[in-house]
């Protein structure tokens, strides 16, 4: 028992370290911590994540909130009630997939944010968007694919960051560090929903879920701090081959437990 | 649509780093003093059949009143931005933050009524 605490404190801790460092909410990493490193089932694993996202979106949006001008909040309602309903429908959804389904989408899934590290790690790889106004046809390919991003969360257990930064930055025109903020602060209502649908079939388990939110937050508090003093672009290469990595095992998993 | 004001936005943030604080620090706390305890915690979910049954009932619940603060903190946050825009009368955003109560609420309910996809 107190050997599977201080494993989920200490994956806890390199969620929040890696997400408030990387801008995403941590599930992408605390997922495939619970599922390869602790060994607890996919499903399990995904709920575990959502509370690493919830942990991350209040403790960073909160910060963000309170210095001012980065969260856009009105913008993030807006397309934030897409995003909770794709996390509703992704969160009972997940209950007709199979694990190894799930581990071969989460693989998939790492794939993508691998090649979005890489990308966002290149120089200019954010767009001066400054003026830009958004017509309507882009509002609406926004709001369907901050649905897509809630029906991944609500999946995976994963904020949706990677999906929704980019389409707040590149569709909506919001400046790259205000997406940023303001994903941060979307991600906690799209969690909410989703989780429901986790613990109306009892896959929250709570011996796990306080002590990987405990790591999260110490984590994330700890990469808030260093963030000034590290260099952003190596860690999303170095990290960028993390889930390259993690991506083949699970997908190996997967397609073996197929 | 409603934009909040400095001080209702500090507000907001605040809410948001005390709920969750208190929310990890009373849920992890209550996990740690079970496993200092010895207690089985195995196979423990959340869930409203009674997350907090056995020995040590008062760890257990707040293990898992850890989770709900947690959870609740930022649908506080949105009932409060609702709360404004309803005292200043902005329609639009009162729409908003009840279609996204709804969607929270209809979650809530299928997880009351007992709906599992599996």
């Amino acid at each position: 028992m107190g050997y599977l605490i201080a494993t989920t404190v200490a994956g806890g801790m390199l969620a929040g370290f890696v997400g408030s460092l990387m801008g995403l909410g941590g599930g992408i990493v605390a997922v495939p911590f619970m599922n390869l490193v602790v060994g607890i089932p996919m499903h399990y694993a995904a709920a575990a994540g959502l509370i690493s996202t919830l942990s991350v979106s209040c403790g960073a949006a909160g910060r963000y909130l309170r210095r001012g001008g980065l969260i856009d909040v009105r913008l993030a309602f807006q397309v934030e009630l897409f995003a909770a309903a794709g996390g509703l429908v992704g969160g009972i959804t997940v209950g007709w997939l199979a694990g190894p389904v799930l581990q071969i989408l989460f693989a998939a899934t790492m794939l993508y944010g691998a090649l979005h590290m890489v990308r966002t790690a290149r120089r200019g790889a954010t767009v001066d968007v400054s003026g830009q106004s958004t017509p309507g046809g882009r509002r609406i390919l926004a709001y369907g694919l901050c649905f897509v991003a809630g029906v991944m969360s609500g999946l995976l257990g994963i904020g949706g960051g990677i999906v929704v930064v980019p389409v707040l930055h590149l569709v909506l025109s919001l400046p790259f560090k205000s997406a940023t903020a303001t994903s941060n602060f979307m991600m906690g209502l799209t969690a909410v929903p989703a989780l429901c649908g986790y613990v109306s079939r009892n896959q929250l388990d709570l011996s796990l879920a306080g002590p990987l939110a405990a790591g999260v937050l110490i984590g994330a508090m700890l990469g808030a701090r260093l963030m000034p003093h590290v260099r952003t672009r190596v860690l999303k290469l170095i990290f960028a081959i993390v889930l390259l990595v993690a991506a083949v095992e699970m997908a190996r998993k997967g397609i073996a437990a197929c | 649509m409603l934009r909040p004001t400095q001080r209702s936005a500090n507000l907001l943030g605040t809410i948001l780093v005390a709920g969750s604080i208190a929310g990890v620090v009373l849920s992890a706390g209550a996990v740690l003093a079970l496993a200092m305890l010895g207690a089985d915690t195995r196979s423990w979910p959340l869930s409203l059949g009674g997350w907090w049954t056995g020995e040590h009932a008062l760890l257990r619940f707040s293990a898992g009143l850890g989770i709900v603060l947690l959870a609740a903190t930022p649908v506080t946050t949105l009932v409060l931005f609702g709360i404004q825009a309803l005292r200043e009368g902005h329609g639009r955003t009162i729409l908003t933050v009840v279609g996204l109560l709804m969607i929270i609420i209809s979650a809530v309910c299928l997880n009351l009524l007992g709906v599992r996809s599996a």
